[in-house]
């Protein structure tokens, strides 16, 4: 029983739903509410009006971009849907694998790619891959369209009134993969890391064992060249100040960032089989 | 709000308030109380029913955002005559289900896997295990399910079930 009372409304066009949300205040968007909900339900968020946007068609489906360099995924994919989307299996990897070990079934069926993005309060698995994929998140407010790169959009809190429409995803073919350390009891990541080979060398992202998912560029410029092997990559996390770890889910930061390490190194060393 | 539903094939109009549950509309108004309430957070599988064919825990689905869809829950799933679906006489037969609390929750939760799967291989037991991560049992420890799911799926392709503890000589009844 959710005790706290809103209004809800499900409007049928983003202009709409823009309006609404700016019209209103505490108006919050409401996609698959598998993180509003329940914590709505345990009193953790409020809300004073619910946008459903489940209705906004333009914000459904995947394509590639004209240019063929992108993948363009509607906010409103579910989990279930993007862990087994051929296009994405094939292009993005690790946002597939990262949809894949969310929660389990009946959370993927409802979970959306926005809202796992724009979830706030504890880590979740999509932004990573969206970072090591150099993606850029797009927005529509009542000012119009715009992008921010997935990872300036983790570094901040979802702009209000704004609705993230889609992912743009550079199409990378098979160099990428995710690997995750998850809770047992919730199956949200304690660390979980995203990685893409480049010719200009690897992109390497984290959460979990960080205080919001980072992009780890010393790692990355100590790794460029290779190799990928374990003692290579566990020698370039322990070069990171040790402030960059945080403890978390009764663990220490000294054992989140060792565990960062070597997700990253089994990331790495199977996004290089890939290649291969 | 006014708000309609179809519900094991049957249309439903009532009223509710915009916070209101699914999982509080199916048992506290429509008295289908074959869905239970174990956590209330999305954590323990026992409210599951199916949205338009998907499974989805109905204490994270707002009533007024099902409006308009189709809501199986576990009393649809027993036929008229009160014979059991293929799936659930499996799990019987299996020892699938003890205190019976988890029960409906998976058998929604199942359904979902037995007909997705229904035109291909049966799922492996892997694939089985990692779609019960959403539902909780205290009872069973999930292998006699896991052999229910199995024995549901062989039934309908005619093999002898993988795994089995049953007695194999009895052809599986469905
Ligand atoms: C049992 C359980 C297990 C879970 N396990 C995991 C896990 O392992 N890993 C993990 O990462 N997550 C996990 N989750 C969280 C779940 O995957 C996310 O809640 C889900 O992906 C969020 O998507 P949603 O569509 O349900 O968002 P909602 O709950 O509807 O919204 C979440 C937030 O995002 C905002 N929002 C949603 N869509 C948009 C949009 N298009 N534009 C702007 N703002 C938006 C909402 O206002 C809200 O603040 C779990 C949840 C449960 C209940
Ligand atoms: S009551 Fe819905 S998941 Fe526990
Ligand atoms: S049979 Fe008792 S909880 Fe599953």
């Amino acid at each position: 029983m959710i005790l706290t009372e809103f209004d809800y409304a499900r409007p049928t066009g983003l202009d709409e739903a823009l309006a609404l949300l700016s019209g209103t205040r505490g108006a919050r968007v409401l996609a698959g509410g598998q993180s509003l909900l329940p914590d709505l339900r345990t009193g953790a968020d409020s809300a004073r009006l619910l946008v459903d946007i489940r209705r906004l068609a333009e914000l459904r489906g995947t394509t590639r971009t004209p240019d063929g360099r992108r993948l363009r995924i509607g906010a409103l994919t579910t989990l279930a849907d993007l862990a087994a989307d051929p296009l994405v299996l094939a292009e993005a990897p690790e946002l597939a694998a990262a949809a894949r070990s969310n929660g389990d079934p009946q959370v993927r069926n409802l979970g959306t790619l926005g809202g796992n993005l724009a979830a706030a309060g504890r880590p979740t698995d999509l932004p990573v891959a969206a970072i090591a994929a150099d993606a850029l998140v797009e927005l529509a407010g009542t000012g119009g369209r715009s992008t921010l790169p997935a990872e300036e959009f983790a570094a901040g809190t979802a702009p209000a009134g704004e609705v993230l429409t889609a992912l743009l995803v550079p199409a990378a073919g098979a160099a990428a993969a995710f690997e995750k350390s998850a809770d047992r009891a919730t199956r949200y990541p304690l660390c979980a890391t995203a990685v893409r080979i480049t010719p200009d060398g690897p992109r390497i992202a984290v959460t979990g064992a960080t205080p919001r998912p980072l992009r780890l560029r010393g790692v990355e410029d100590r790794l460029r060249g290779g190799p990928y092997s374990t003692e290579a990559v566990l020698a370039a996390f322990r070069a990171e100040p040790r402030e960059l770890f945080v403890p978390g889910r009764g663990t220490s930061a000294e054992y989140l960032g060792h565990l960062a390490g070597v997700l990253t190194a089994r990331a790495l060393q199977r996004a290089e089989r890939a290649l291969s | 709000m006014d708000i309609t539903l179809n519900v094991n094939g049957r249309p439903e109009q009532f009223s509710a308030q915009p916070n209101e549950l699914l999982v509080e509309r199916l048992r506290d108004g429509l008295g289908l109380t074959g869905t239970k309430v174990g956590c209330d957070t999305g954590q323990c599988g026992t409210c599951v029913v199916r949205l338009d064919g998907r499974s989805v825990k109905s204490c994270l689905v707002l009533t007024a955002s099902a409006a308009g869809a189709e809501v199986a829950t576990i009393e649809g799933v027993t036929t008229r005559g009160g014979e059991l679906s293929g799936l659930q006489e499996a799990l019987r037969q299996e020892h699938g289900t003890q205190c019976g609390f988890c029960t409906p929750g998976m058998v929604m939760a199942l359904g979902e896997l037995v007909d997705a799967t229904a035109d291909g291989p049966a799922p492996t037991e892997p694939e089985i295990r990692e779609w019960l991560t959403g539902n909780l049992c205290r009872c069973t420890g999930y292998h006699s399910v896991v052999r229910g799911v199995q024995r549901a799926c062989a039934a309908t392709r005619d093999e002898v079930p993988a795994g089995s503890t049953a007695s194999t000589a009895a052809a599986p009844e469905v």
